[in-house]
Order: structure tokens, then sequence, then C-alpha cells
């Protein structure tokens, strides 16, 4: 009985003696870069980045981590930031950036869009979200479009579906054929971000891209409660009625699963699907597996812009490498590699798509055109159109609404209601 | 056999336990299609270890594609210093409050306890800010440490408080008689005495700090995470590709310490409860 | 009790200590306490996606009482704790009792039992989606028995997902009330039992008279220790249902971490933490009280 517990006492006075002695590790020379692409494909391309920045003789310490859109590498940042331990880059978005550029705290990295001239290789619409205050303070890494229907061809063929649907009453009439024939029509459903993932396209199909813009970026109340936004919930409904019940909790990569293994006919998500889908051994736009713009958007494009905001470094040393790692970001060589991984497409428009699958080359063909034509959103889904309160207020309002009996007029007003308390929150 | 029930119940409470753990050790030796095409509770066609191999030395986890041992030893480093610590302390704090008590002693008492029930949470920013300023922040040791002692003093003060309480003072009274001081009475009176509590106390400390995903997540670099940060990084992936034979094979590795300090000390963790840890 | 002499023959001692005791104090003062009153100024300023001085009085609150979402993450604490505190205590007291009536194998079946409290969160919300997925799981097995309409998705049904958190909830921790009330009924001295049954009393009335009130203390610690896991409770709801479907299992800490650290509302995040500690405090505070009178 005696020696154990004297045993333990010795071990702790010793353990004492060991955090002494442990020198405190400070690493000047490197820039932490905090993201969230963790696993697979996406942590692989990071190391790329790793790996060529390097090459500079740069030191780059990736602070993955993993959880929920990042909600757990904000938490990171933030505690970074209280430590005093400014990080070189972090994975911040949309116009959250603009947040961020009120604090002081970001880096002016305008030289390096100088040297890959952005101005002229990215577009306008991307380029806008990067500056603050009419300087670069961010660097955009990929881009995905979100209105994207995938469809697995054997299920189509077997519900007699000869070519996927244009338009919205398509989409419905091709869903119930797949339906009689016992199969999944819809695999979807789930937590908020799907939910919103797959309102995205709906919206913008029912509204256009003017509605769009007044919902989800002016914010304007009498958009929000309006007929048109009845509507675009009301066709929520009828998908989530093709929605098998019991894929809801499933992730969207189950989902993909399912349109791969010719389980389920359609699923809605966004292109970072074909990773998903070349994993699983079938490419999109192949044989197997097609994508199309979702019905009614063929000449729209809501846009999602991953991106790295900048810090302000105190040493020389380390502004010259915050520099560097933007153009390295924005290069064309990093820019291929990282988003054939991603299913994306490079936010350079001067570079060729050598390599990429079908679906990435319709990708950034339509997009020019949207370009063009006045037809490009930003995705609220992911974070694009405007700060996160108002953001919130929509997921939460359609959670509330795909997983009640809500109404879709109660809906409405409630999602008025509730950007409107959002709003006065910022 | 009036005694049967007892024994049926006890079985199926015992098959309510061990249902998840045995789908999260069939599906860890399945392959993909495998999980796709049959039921959770199938056996695999074959044994395919190769779900184990990949979680262990294979995955891409962050900046590393060495699967989850660096982090697994990471944990290792983490749990016995703070373990030790924390359980030092609170047979010191134990002691002190039961044996050498004073006006006020309850109320540091009852102060303490609010340690063991407050949302963790709110100490996530503020600590930082702490860490910063003593410049550990990021790193297992001593930053990750310290944060789990501090946090973890309340229950090893609760614990050893509770069990020394039962310590008759006539036993520590003969000691002073006899000449001994504060500390001898500790080495000499208590702790031959302690074996069952330090077991307890050191028992949960482990699985508390080997289990704990929020403060490893916020107040480690990325190479110094502990294992369940690195679980997570594997799980919760959002647009990334998804293998659960994998997870599942993570899971289990990451669970065996815990499971092994179970099993092993298992009897001894009721034991010391039954000592007197448990007595208000 | 001995304590006014320890306290008169204290001395040098006594000195000695108070020294070794104020560390853990004077730091439980600090981290516990002065975090608490910077969470109160950060409740009461607007700060958004990082902490800052500029005072704006209960606005903060104001928004927090005004969203739904608050609304369902307080009553779902009350759904959530009230069932998980009361089914994992009995549990964990049936399963003592039987365990306590000398049965082969006892070993083994506390193993068991406690087994799931040495697996972290992450990993137990994990196995119980998987079971309680109405594709795989429960569901499923029952129906391939051939029971064909039988029904069980409640992870899918915002009106029933919280149910499926108290189940993993139960499971993982039941096991450990079983130890905690094991010890208590190992600690009753067996002269009482002895003694009620000398006077004829049978099973039943000596567990309803004799051995449940002496369980008293344990009763309280019990309930403490339960108390506190579910209102802290996170990473389970997290790896179980993410606070899903929409928020329908969100508990204020979720509500807190969300709000402070993804959303950039750390204002009201805080706001709801202190909320959270308040409740805390409104539960185990008479407990502690009715302990310490019980004590004197």
């Amino acid at each position: 009985m005696k020696q154990p517990a004297k045993r333990a006492l010795a071990l702790a006075i010793l353990g004492f003696a060991a955090l002494a002695a442990e020198p405190a590790l400070a690493d000047q020379t490197s820039l932490s870069v905090i993201n969230w692409w963790t696993a697979g494909s996406e942590a692989k391309a990071m190391n790329v980045l790793v790996q060529m920045m390097k090459a500079q003789g740069v030191n780059i310490k990736n602070d993955a981590i993993a959880g929920g859109g990042g909600a757990q590498a904000r938490t990171i940042l933030k505690t970074r930031l209280m430590e005093g331990e400014t990080p070189g880059a972090a994975q911040i978005k949309g116009v959250e950036i603009q947040q961020w550029g009120h604090t002081g705290l970001l880096a002016n990295v305008d030289a390096a869009a100088k040297a890959g001239d952005w101005d002229k290789n990215i577009p306008t619409e991307i380029d806008n979200y990067m500056k603050y205050k009419g300087n670069y303070v961010a660097a955009p890494m990929d881009l995905h479009r979100l209105n994207w229907l995938w469809y697995n061809r054997a299920v189509l063929a077997k519900a007699g579906i000869k070519t996927p649907p244009k338009d919205w009453d398509e989409l419905i009439a091709d869903l119930a054929k797949v339906q009689a024939k016992g199969m999944i029509p819809m695999a979807g459903g789930g937590n908020g971000w799907m939910i919103a993932t797959e309102f995205d396209p709906i919206a913008l199909e029912t509204g256009g891209p003017e509605w769009y813009r007044d919902v989800f970026v002016k914010l304007d109340a009498k958009a929000i409660n309006s007929p048109t936004m009845v509507k675009a919930l009301e066709r929520l409904r009828q998908i989530e009625k093709y929605t098998p019940k019991s894929l809801a909790g499933r992730t969207w990569n189950y989902d993909t699963g399912l349109v791969a293994h010719g389980q389920a006919a359609f699923q809605i998500m966004g292109d970072w699907a074909n990773g998903q889908f070349e994993f699983l051994g079938v490419t999109p736009g192949g044989p197997k597996v097609g994508c199309v713009a979702f019905p009614g958007t063929a000449n729209d494009f809501i846009y999602n812009v991953d991106s790295f905001i900048f810090f302000r470094q105190h040493s020389a040393a380390g502004r010259e490498a915050t520099i560097k790692l933007a153009e390295t970001m924005t290069s064309p060589k990093f820019q291929l590699l990282f988003n054939k991984y991603k299913g994306s497409i490079p936010d350079l428009m001067n570079v060729s798509l050598t390599g990429y699958n079908p679906c990435q080359l319709k990708s950034r063909a339509q997009f020019l055109t949207a370009s063009k034509e006045h037809n490009l959103v930003p995705s609220f889904s992911q974070n694009m159109s405007t700060y996160g309160p108002p953001t919130g207020a929509f997921i939460d309002s359609l959670d509330q609404f795909y997983t009640s009996n809500e109404s879709p007029q109660a809906a409405a007003a409630a999602m008025t209601k509730r950007v409107e308390v959002a709003k006065s929150q910022d | 056999m009036r005694r049967l029930p007892i024994y049926l119940l006890l079985t199926l409470a015992a098959l309510f336990f061990l249902l998840p753990l045995y789908i999260m050790l069939v599906t860890s030796f399945k392959t993909m299609p495998e999980i796709y095409n049959q039921g959770i509770l199938a056996l695999p066609r074959q044994f395919d270890l190769y779900a184990w191999r990949h979680a262990w030395s294979g995955a891409t986890i962050g900046a590393s594609n060495q699967g989850i041992h660096p982090f697994f030893i990471n944990s290792f480093e983490l749990v016995i210093p703070a373990v030790i610590i924390s359980t030092a302390i609170g047979a010191i704090n134990g002691y002190i409050l039961t044996h050498w008590r004073f006006r006020g002693a309850n109320i540091i008492f009852y102060l303490l306890l609010l340690g063991t029930v407050f949302p963790f949470q709110i100490i996530l920013l503020p600590m930082a800010w702490v860490q910063g300023k003593l410049h550990i922040a990021g790193t297992l040791i001593p930053g990750l440490v310290m944060v789990h002692i501090i946090y973890g003093l309340a229950f090893t003060t609760l614990f050893f408080r509770n069990y020394y309480v039962g310590i008759p003072h006539d036993l520590v009274r003969a000691a002073r008689v006899d000449g001994a001081g504060f500390f001898r009475i500790f080495w000499r009176v208590m702790l031959p005495l302690s074996t069952p509590i330090i077991m307890v106390t050191a028992i949960w400390q482990f699985t508390m700090i080997w289990n704990n995903f929020l403060f490893g997540v916020v107040f480690t670099n990325s190479d110094q995470q502990p294992v369940t940060v690195a679980i997570n990084d594997l799980v919760d992936t959002v647009t990334s590709v998804h293998m659960w034979n994998v997870d599942m094979a993570a899971a289990l590795i990451a669970a065996i310490p815990t499971l092994v300090v179970y099993l092993l000390a298992g009897k001894y963790f009721v034991r010391g409860l039954t000592g007197g840890a448990v007595k208000g | 009790m001995a304590h006014s002499l320890m306290q008169r023959v204290g001395g040098k001692d006594q000195v000695i200590a108070g020294l070794m005791l104020s560390p853990t104090v004077l730091a439980a003062i600090f981290f516990i306490y002065a975090f608490i009153l910077w969470t109160v100024w950060l409740s009461l300023t607007r700060s958004t996606i990082l902490p800052s001085n500029h005072f704006i009085g209960l606005a903060n609150y104001h928004d927090l009482f005004g969203s739904s979402r608050w609304w369902r993450s307080l009553s779902n604490l009350g759904i959530f704790g009230g069932l998980y505190v009361a089914i994992s205590m009995a549990i964990g007291l049936l399963l003592a009792i039987l365990l306590d009536q000398r049965i082969r194998g006892e070993r083994l079946f506390q193993v068991v039992f406690l087994y799931p409290m040495a697996i972290s969160a992450v990993v137990t919300g994990v196995a119980w989606r998987w079971l309680l997925d109405p594709n795989f799981g429960v569901q499923a097995i029952v129906r391939s028995l051939g029971f064909t309409h039988f029904q069980f998705a409640w992870i899918d049904d915002p009106n029933f997902a919280i149910y499926t958190v108290v189940i993993a909830a139960v499971w993982q921790t039941s096991g450990f009330m079983m130890a905690i009330f094991l010890a208590g009924l190992r600690g009753i001295s067996p002269d009482i039992v002895k003694a009620a049954r000398i006077d004829g009393a049978g099973t039943l009335r000596i567990y309803r008279r004799v051995i449940l009130p002496n369980l008293a203390p344990t009763f309280f610690v019990a309930f403490i220790l339960s108390a506190g896991l579910a209102i802290k409770a996170f990473g389970l709801i997290i790896a179980l249902t993410g606070g899903g479907p929409g928020y329908s299992t969100n508990v204020p800490t979720i509500f807190m971490y969300v709000f402070s650290f993804e959303r950039g509302e750390m204002g009201v995040g805080a706001a709801s933490a202190l909320i959270m500690l308040a409740i805390m405090m409104v539960v185990v505070v008479p407990f502690v009280i009715l302990d310490a009178r019980r004590k004197v």
C-alpha cells in the first residue's frame, strides 16, 4: 500500500522538473497559415503550398483545423490574436474580409497583386472582395460554382429520362419518374449548411440574379418578404418531398456516394463534389455521372471563393514572406494544381485548364458568359453575400422551415424579421 | 433460480453498452464498398487491415501525412505530467482542507466547487491572453498541460477532500504528538492510506484529459495537437472525401489507452470510490 | 470534532498549510472568477469578431432573448438535462444494486458498464449516429427481423432528435453512475443492514427504509456530477447531431460557441455564457447549501 503512493509523489516532483526544463518554443522566421483543409486532397494541396514556399526560403506552418465550415479555425484565429501570436494568413472569405480590414490588423499585399497582375487576370467581382479601402489585403485560392445538378446516367435511363432536366417542371417530372421506379430521386437534406446549399440555386432559379442580390446582398426586407420568396420556399419543400427523410444527418459526401453508386438519381451540390466523385472512381462528365447547371440557371453562376487574409508582420523578413505567400497562392502553377484537386477552377482567367474534367471546363465557360451578362451572384450559403449574422439568420430560418410544418408565408415573414434583427447587430 | 432475472437484466444492459463498440470494430475491418452495401451489424467478409494501417501511419491529417500516430504520442506527453501534477496538488489540497482546517476552509472548498461545473468555453479567450503573456502560447508543454492542471484542480481537490474527511483526526493528532510536521504527516500518515483515492483521481484525470477536445484544439499549434483533435480533423471535414473505415479505426486507436486503463484499473476505480471519494 | 484542538496547536505548520493551499486559491480566483468577470464585461460591449471596449449596456442580452434559437437551446437543456440526470442516475442505481447481489463475473460487468466513459465524445457521436440512422441502425435491423413497419427515426425528426442525445449521453455515463452508487452501497455498514434483517424486514423494505436513505450523500455527488456533465455537454452533441436537424438539438454551450467564434457575435456569446452560468448556480447552489447544513 505504502510504496505506490510514494512513487507517485516522486513522479510528480519529476514532472515539475520536466516542466521547468522544457524550453519555450519560438520560431520567428515562419508564418502560420490557419485553414480548415485538414484531410484528403485538400490537405495534400495545402502541403504543396508549403513545399513551394520552402523552395523560396519561407517556412510555412500549416495550421489546419477541421470543423463545421471553419468554426474551429475561427476560434483558433481569435485565440491566436489574443495570445499576441499574429498568424501569417488565415482562411477568411467574402464580406468578412471587410470586417477584418476594420480591425487594422491586415497587411497590404498590393505588391503581390502588381507582380501577378491580379487586376487583369482575376475577375473584378473576385478582386473586390480582396480589397479593403482600395488595397489588397487578401488573395483568392479557388473559384467554386454552386448551381450544379449531379446525376447518375444509368438511373436516369432506368427511369426513362433521356436528357437531364432543363427547367423546374422537367426536374419535378424527372424526380417523380425516378420515385416511381423505387429509387432515391434526390440525395440531400441534413444540417443547415446542406439545406442552405440546396436552397442557393433554387432561390436563384425562382427569382433571378437581380432578386437574389436584393435578398442576400442588399438584405432588402421587401424582397425577402415577397411572393417570390414564398415560391422559392415552396420549391424547397417540393424537393424535400423527393429527398428521403432518413438522409438527414448524413454528410453530403455520403449523398454523393449514392449518386456515384447508382442508388440515387440527383444531387444538388457545389462543384467540390467533383473531388468526391473522383475519389469514388467516377469522373464527373464521364460515362457514369453527369453534371448540368441547376435547371433554369444555365446562364447564371453562383460563386464561392475561398481566400486568405494576411496579417501585418513586425519584421521586414515577415513582411517580405507575406508578399511571397500571396504571390505563390495566386501563381498559375499552384492554382492549377490546387483547383484540380478541389473540383473548382483557378481564379486566374489567363491559364488554360489542361487535365481538368468536363464539368470544370464547363464551369469556366459559364463563368465567363455569366460575368459578361451580369449574371454572377455571390453564394449566401457559403458566406459570400453578406456578414455572419444575416447569413446565420437565413440559414436558421431555412433550417426551421425545412424541419417543421411551417408554411412558406410564415417562413418568409420569420426570415424577414430574423434578418432585420441580425442587421442591427453589425 | 431466483437469481436468473438478475443475470438476465445485467446481460441485457451489457449488450446495450457493447453495441456501439461492436459496430465500430466491424466497420473498421470493412472495405468502403462493403460499408456502402452491407448492414452495419454484418461481419466483414474478410478482415481488411487497410483502415487500421492507414489510420495509424498513412492518413493525411493537417500538415502531416503520417496518420494519427504522432498525435497519439503528443497525447501521452500531455496526459502524463498533467495527471501526475493535478493529482499531487489535489492530494495536498484535500489534506489541508480536512486536517488543517481554518476559518473559511469550507468557503474555499465551495468556491473551488464551481470549477467542476462551469462551462469551459468561457475561458478560451482570456486564457489565450494569459498564455500569450507567459510566452507559452500554442505549446503542448507547458501551455496545454497548465490549462489541464488548473481546470482539473477542482476535481482532484474534491476527490481527495472527500476521501481524507474519512481519515480520523486522531491519527494526525498522534503524529503531531510524536513531533511530526505538516509534510511528514502527509508523507507518513496520509499517503500510505491514499492508494485507492490516488487510483480514482488518476483514472478520472487520465480519462478527462485524454478525451478532451476543446482545450487541445484551441491551445496547441497543429504539430503539437493531441489525438482527439487529430481524430476530429479526420472525421469532421466538410468538403473532402470520407472513409468511414479509417474514421472508425482511428477512433478505436485513440480509445485504446483509456480502455486499457479501465481494463487494468477498473476494479480500483470502484474500490477507490468505495473508500470514500463519493461521500459528501 | 477535533478542529479546535488542531487550530490551537497549529502554529508554524498551520502557516505552511495556508501557504501550500494559496496557489490553488489564487488560481481559482484568477482563472475562474476573474475570467467570469471579464466575460461579464464582454457581454456589455459591442464585441463582434474580436473583443472590443465599446460599451453598449444590455443590448446583447436583448438580442439574446429575442433569438428563437436561444430559447430552443434553453428548452433543449431542460429536456436533455432533466432526462439525462434522472435516467442515468436511475440506471446507475439499478445496475449497482444488481451488481451488489454477490453475483458471478462482477468485475467483467463493471468494466463493460464503465468503458463508454473511456471513449471520447467525438468517437461516441460517430458510432451512435450510425446506430440511430434509420437506414443502417436500429430501425433497419429490427425491420430486417421481419417487423417491416417498425419506426425509429428520431435522429431525423427535429421534435425528437434531442432524445437521441439523451440516449447517447446515458450510454456514455450511466456506468460511471453505477460505480458511484456501487461505492455508496459498499460503504454502508453491514451492521445496519443486519440489524434491520433481524428486525424481520424484507429485502425491498431494507432498501427503501435503510439503504436508500443512507445513500443520500451518494445521491448528492451523483447529482452534482451528472448535472455538471449535462450543462457542459458539447462534444457529444456536435459529433452526434451537429446541433441539428436545423438547430433542434442546440444547447447553450453550442449556442455560445457558434455565436462567439463562428458567427462573430462575441458579445451575444458572452451574454449566453453568463446565463448558462446563472442556470448552473440555480441548480447546484441549493444542493451545496443543503450539503453544508447537513455537515454542520
